[in-house]
């Protein structure tokens, strides 16, 4: 056997900061847990027994995110979710969904190597998203705990809004996290944001 | 350099601050507020560019967007930007501005001659000329550029920064005059968000040029208060300098807002401009309206101008454009521009009026003044060459009444609208017989207000600027139940207009008038055009150019229509403009591509192995969006001999090649078998799970849509590869089948493409390299046979394993997830150093496979290619329906004659014969030659030691048939002979090993 | 740019979607029954029809769902949109 695992992120040369600066961040989020999760909304046991092991309620309202402690359901679709939980969660959240929904019909599919989070957050932060996303980002229409799948620039994104900060998690495939890192990175410029300097060689 | 005709006092310019720029290399006094237009005036330049056909002496005639003679060239080298304003461009110290259309210099300018031969060159003069004899036309086409210089060219990158926004609000403003600043003020009221833009360097618009008081206050006051009053309320975001250059489909307007104003021209400034996107929920639409021009002989001397931009220059710069005026106008509004004039102490010398009884408030004051009026008079002529020297006046029936001397002659053929934003929506418009011009009709989310809704009394405007901000944030769905009261305004009533089109009797055969200044396009013109059959307006205007180029006709066209409907004695509604397009005015390339430019222009994607093909100095290749090994040279080595050693080591050792950009979409769920044998051609319930098999995806006509290996995971579940290019389309072209047409089917689709990388493992040598690599997977043949799949460890890392080959190698695809591949990569090529690894790309897989005679979707095949013309038609099931199966059955698809797959080996083992190259029979030279079909695939294989190829070839063929293929560039015919497409162990025994 | 309203997502621009052409147009239970002609009837003829037209859209870059758009193709206007079976 050869030498211990190492895992990579899309942007692993883009590491956290330790502290958050106070005029914002824009940094990755690697290795978070993310579980694609299909069932029939009108089963209302399989959503129950999702409940039991997430600790918090499927959202229904499209468009809307429930967060527990360390875990967020997006709503991807009116049968699809994205659970996004801490990164040992991954393999064990998977398993015990898929012995829950057991019997249902339902598919749980751990994709956390697919795709990784950018947060983006601080005051220039709706500035610096203008640069990319159409869609109307401001508070009225988008407050904290909504989420959107659009286009950042030229690639699919889904955008969550965190809190009022403001602060945005920006989750990318693993393929277009270069291009999405690089339009946020020349979009934060002006504003004096950008990510840490790499860490990692 | 003095400047003798800025006035002493008053205008909106900073006097404390002088700056300097320059005109064609001459030094330009001016002071910080001046546009270039201005300041040109000011230091007495009136001569600012040639004509674009007949080169003629042009002077600066607005004040706005709106001109069509003043279009400069600002800056040098990388930065330059051709066609600008110089009415719109302000001056900055150091700015280089130069003419645009005169050679070798503006004062004495060759092209002038054409002048003198004007008569012979009338409208469709190119059209009728120049295109023949047709060999001719790229030699025409060099004499014409030169002649026309449109501007150049920057000579080297832009270094520039063009940034874009999206941007969205409850109701968007566009225009900052006084109804403008009256709609964004009671929409702020309510607490709407609002954007209020406009292409002035300062808000106020007609009021900074305004004789009236607002709220007590002067004109030009009352717009800086309601101007400080926005920038302070929250919601409101304030842009001028800013054009909103096009308006489409939703309500989505453009704008370009220049960001070079305060920057030297050559320092490195951090952008040169901000396309803004705004979806705003309404609009206001406060863009005014444009001064109309008349028609006299002479009418393009330079000192002509418009009547309003005449008092813009007095008011707002403190310039006055001339020192002797003749005024020249059918309505009201040039008696303000005498009023102004005369304030300013230039004396007014006369005023043409074309109506017989001027008898408002304004002619009224204007004689008090003891300014000579003549009512039913016209101007016939205008006399001077490089600028106007005298106004020769008529009576409306020819009497002659003497030619005036002046300098400056003010025209003012009443106001046009400026529709163009809401017209390049299609929005509706209607003929207004009182302001004798379109207008637009409200609706549809926006809300004209003010000059552009026809209103040109200030008191009005101000009212009807502030029901429309009002009206417009309430349809919005913001309303706070109360309108701000309208200011009010002191101006005097005025008195309508008298439409003048055509010079009555013959007056209207004095040659040139122009239509349109900016073409070239005299009256004559039009009436060629009328007389040759193109009466319709758009017919008109490609006959003649009419307003054609970066002015877009702004002055032309509303003039045109009354003079096109005069001619042909109709209506001029039914005459109509031409279709107004964006952009209102010209804006950089630069500035539309915004970001996308270099490697933001469009996503690369990589995989996790892309650092370490980097480093082992991989040549890569674009797949789609894709980045991809292609081969890896080592030090030396030409593309040949890489992809060479790399096909030889996978035939003979092992090779690894990274695959990880195949679509992997997961299918779960009671009915995914049942789903599978509708996509699929051939059956997949009764496979067994851990086992694996190939697919054809047929589109509902037949043809193959795209092919792969799906593999059953478990009882409810399959894993299915697609081709890297139809990842997208597939999972979509699947989800529309689900969705739209089999609901019942209990089945969910997941793209995990990106979770997994694909590691492909091929050779003799592959299995000992699994093993060495460490799994706890058996290996052994029959444990795992061909086309199954096994999940365990592959150096530590859990991993799917398929024994699948697409290069008819003993081959592993090793999938695991992204995030480890990187780990997993480097341990087999660690592991399989001992047995001479050799990685290898795109080029060694694409040979591998064609000497396999393994289709490519999309190579050998085009979307017109069914499963039996590539030889797959035992993939075709009989027991079930499938997408695509009655297709199989019609006429077409059963021609005996279709292209079929053959393999072709070119008669010179060492001749590759060219991708694309038609094949035939009979070589020859004659067109059209029957064609028998095309390469579609063709390398030089290493392992044969000869060229190979695969070709789809009406008919198909035998074995040892003739045919012969064409090259591509040098018009050789090339030997060959048909063979069987499988080059290499036809028996299929290697991969089973 | 057309502002196309997702039955699930709300109105988003047009680079969002796919468009899937003319809806209603069901595939034939047993397309062995079919003649020729009646199955390139169902494969290539649409009405391509001027004015109000029922078609098929799918949120490509958000929820992925399949619904009925309903549009004036003279106007552009929007004229409603349906999700497939009113299924939630």
């Amino acid at each position: 056997m050869s030498s211990p695992i190492s895992r990579r992120s899309p942007l692993g040369a883009i590491q956290s900061a330790d502290t958050p600066p106070p005029d914002g961040q824009l940094v990755e989020r690697p290795f978070l847990t993310h579980v694609n999760l299909r069932l029939d909304p009108g089963d209302t046991e399989a959503r129950s027994a999702v409940h039991r092991v997430l600790g918090v309620q499927l959202p229904l309202t499209p468009n809307t995110t429930t967060a527990g402690d360390d875990l967020t359901a997006i709503w991807l679709g009116p049968d699809e979710w994205l659970l996004l939980a801490e990164p040992d969660a991954s393999g064990s959240l998977a398993g015990e969904l898929q012995t829950a929904l057991a019997g249902h019909f339902a598919s749980v599919i751990d994709i956390s190597a697919g795709q990784t989070v950018i947060r983006l957050s601080g005051p220039s932060a709706l500035d610096v998203l203008a640069r990319s996303c159409a869609l109307d980002l401001h508070p009225t229409d988008f407050p904290p705990g909504a989420c959107a799948q659009t286009l950042l620039a030229r690639a699919q994104a889904l955008l969550i809004a965190v809190d009022g900060t403001p602060t945005f998690d920006i989750i990318v495939r693993r393929s277009f996290a270069p291009y999405v890192a690089a339009w946020l990175q020349d979009s934060a410029h002006p504003f004096g944001l950008s990510f840490p300097e790499s860490n990692t060689a | 350099m003095s400047q003798p005709f800025r006035l002493d006092r008053g205008g909106r310019i900073d006097r404390d601050t002088p700056i300097q720029f320059t005109f064609d290399g001459r030094p330009i006094d001016a002071y910080r507020g001046d546009t270039v237009a201005s300041a040109l005036l000011a230091s007495g330049v009136t001569l600012v560019g040639r004509s674009f056909k007949y080169h003629r002496p042009r002077g600066i005639v607005s004040a706005g967007a709106e001109d069509p003679n003043a279009f400069v060239q600002l800056g040098h080298g990388a930065r330059t930007l051709p066609n600008r304003l110089a009415t719109v461009t302000a001056a900055t110290p150091g700015l280089k501005v130069r003419h645009v259309n005169a050679w070798p210099t503006l004062e004495y300018d060759v092209m002038s001659a054409f002048g003198l031969v004007a008569p012979f060159i009338p409208a469709g003069f190119y059209y009728k000329t120049l295109m023949w004899p047709r060999r001719f036309w790229p030699l025409y086409e060099h004499f014409l550029r030169h002649a026309a210089g449109l501007g150049h060219a920057p000579d080297a990158p832009d270094p520039d920064r063009y940034d874009h926004v999206h941007a969205h609000c409850d109701v968007l403003v566009v225009g900052a005059g006084p109804a403008g600043l009256a709609a964004a003020r009671a929409a702020a009221h309510t607490g709407a968000r609002v954007i209020l833009v406009d292409e002035q360097a300062e808000p106020g618009g007609s009021l900074l040029a305004s004789r009236e008081r607002v709220d007590d206050l002067p004109g030009p006051d009352w717009a800086d208060a309601v101007t400080a009053e926005l920038t302070a309320a929250p919601g409101v975001t304030l842009l001028p300098n800013t054009t909103a250059f096009g308006l489409y489909e939703s309500n989505l307007v453009l704008l370009a807002e220049r960001l070079l104003a305060d920057q030297p021209d050559d320092a490195g400034s951090e952008s040169g401009a901000r396309v803004w996107r705004v979806l705003p929920k309404q609009i206001v639409l406060a863009t005014g309206a444009h001064e109309r021009p008349l028609l006299f002989a002479n009418n393009d001397r330079p000192g002509v101008m418009l009547a309003g931009a005449i008092s813009t220059y007095v008011h707002r710069y403190a310039v006055a454009p001339g020192s002797r005026a003749v005024l020249f106008t059918n309505n009201d509004a040039a008696y303000r521009t005498a009023l102004d004039l005369t304030d300013a102490g230039v004396p007014v010398a006369a005023i043409a009026d074309v109506r017989t009884d001027p008898d408002g408030d304004l002619p009224s004051e204007a004689r008090a003044q003891g300014i000579p009026v003549h009512p039913g008079a016209v101007v016939r002529h205008a006399h001077g060459g490089r600028r106007v020297a005298a106004a020769e006046l008529c009576s409306l029936d020819g009497a002659p009444l003497g030619a005036i001397e002046c300098d400056l002659l003010g025209v003012s053929g009443g106001f046009a609208p400026a529709l163009h934003l809401h017209a390049q929506a299609s929005g509706p418009t209607e003929w207004d017989p009182t302001l004798a011009a379109f207008a637009p009709r409200p609706g549809n989310g926006i809300h004209p207000a003010g000059a552009v809704a026809g209103e040109l009394e200030l008191a009005a405007t101000l009212r009807q600027g502030t029901q429309a901000g009002s009206a417009a944030a309430a349809a919005a769905g913001r309303s706070n139940g109360s309108e701000p009261e309208a200011p009010r305004a002191n101006d005097s009533a005025q008195a309508p207009i008298q439409p003048y089109w055509l010079p009555p009797g013959n007056l209207a055969r004095a040659k040139p008038q122009f239509v349109d200044l900016h073409e070239d396009v005299t009256l004559d013109d039009l009436r060629l055009s009328l007389r040759e059959g193109f009466e319709s307006i758009e017919h008109v205007k490609r006959y003649t150019t009419l307003g054609m180029g970066p002015d877009q006709g702004k002055l032309a066209n509303p003039l045109a229509t009354g003079v096109i409907a005069e001619l042909l004695g109709r209506d001029p509604a039914s005459v109509g403009t031409p279709r107004h397009r964006p952009a209102y005015s010209p804006v950089s390339l630069g500035a539309i591509a915004g970001r996308h430019i270099g490697p933001l222009a469009d996503p690369v994607r990589v995989t996790p192995m892309q650092e370490w093909h980097e480093a082992a100095g991989a040549r890569f290749e674009n797949v789609g969006q894709w980045r991809r090994a292609w081969y890896y040279p080592q030090p030396g080595e030409s593309m040949h001999d890489a992809v060479a050693r790399e096909c030889l080591a996978v035939r003979h050792r092992v090779g690894i090649l990274d695959y990880s950009t195949l679509g992997k979409i997961e299918i779960t769920g009671p009915d995914a078998g049942e789903f599978l044998d509708r996509v699929y051609t051939n059956a997949w319930k009764r496979l067994r799970p851990g086992r694996c098999r190939y697919g054809l995806m047929l589109g509902e006509d037949g043809m193959i849509f795209d092919d792969g290996v799906t593999a059953r995971l478990d009882d409810q579940r399959y894993l299915m590869f697609t081709s890297t290019s139809n990842a997208a389309p597939v999972l979509a072209w699947l989800e529309q089948w689900l969705q739209t047409e089999w609901p019942d089917l209990r089945v969910y689709l997941t793209s995990v493409s990106e979770h997994w990388s694909n590691i492909a493992l091929a050779g003799p040598r592959s299995r000992e390299v699994l093993a060495a690599a460490g799994t706890d997977i058996p290996l052994a043949r029959r444990a795992f046979p061909f086309m199954t799949f096994r999940e365990g460890h592959v150096a530590g890392v859990l991993a799917r394993v398929f024994r699948i080959s697409f290069s008819g190698e003993l081959s592993y695809e090793i999938n695991v997830p992204a995030d480890r591949a990187r780990h997993v990569w480097e341990a087999l090529v660690d592991a399989g150093r001992p047995f001479g690894i050799t990685p290898y790309g795109t080029e060694t897989m694409h040979v591998l496979r064609a000497e396999k005679g393994f289709i490519i979707v999309g190579q050998e095949t085009d979307g017109s290619v069914t499963p039996d013309d590539v030889g797959l038609g035992r993939l075709l099931s009989r027991r079930k329906d499938f997408l695509g199966k009655r297709s199989l059955s019609r006429p077409d698809t059963r021609r005996l004659d279709r292209k079929k797959l053959i393999g072709l080996l070119s008669d010179d083992p060492a001749q590759v014969l060219p991708e694309g190259g038609a094949v035939v029979d009979i070589p020859g030279f004659e067109r059209p030659l029957p064609m028998r079909g095309h390469v579609t695939s063709s390398y030089c294989s290493p392992t044969l030691g000869r060229s190979i190829a695969l070709a789809m070839v009406s008919g198909g063929a035998g074995h040892g048939e003739r045919f012969y293929v064409a090259t591509l560039d040098d018009d050789r015919w090339l030997p060959a002979r048909s063979c069987n497409p499988v080059f290499y162990d036809p028996e299929g025994a290697r991969q089973h090993v | 740019m057309l502002l196309i309203p997702c039955p699930w997502c709300g109105p988003r621009e047009d680079d969002e979607f796919t468009f899937g052409g003319e809806a209603d147009i069901p595939r034939p239970a047993d397309p062995d029954a079919l003649t020729d002609e009646q199955w390139a009837d169902y494969l290539f003829m649409r009405d391509n029809r001027r004015g109000r037209h029922r078609e098929q859209w799918c949120h490509t870059a958000g929820c992925r769902r399949w619904f009925i758009v309903e549009r004036d193709t003279v106007t552009n206007e929007i004229l409603g949109a349906g999700t497939y079976g009113g299924s939630t």
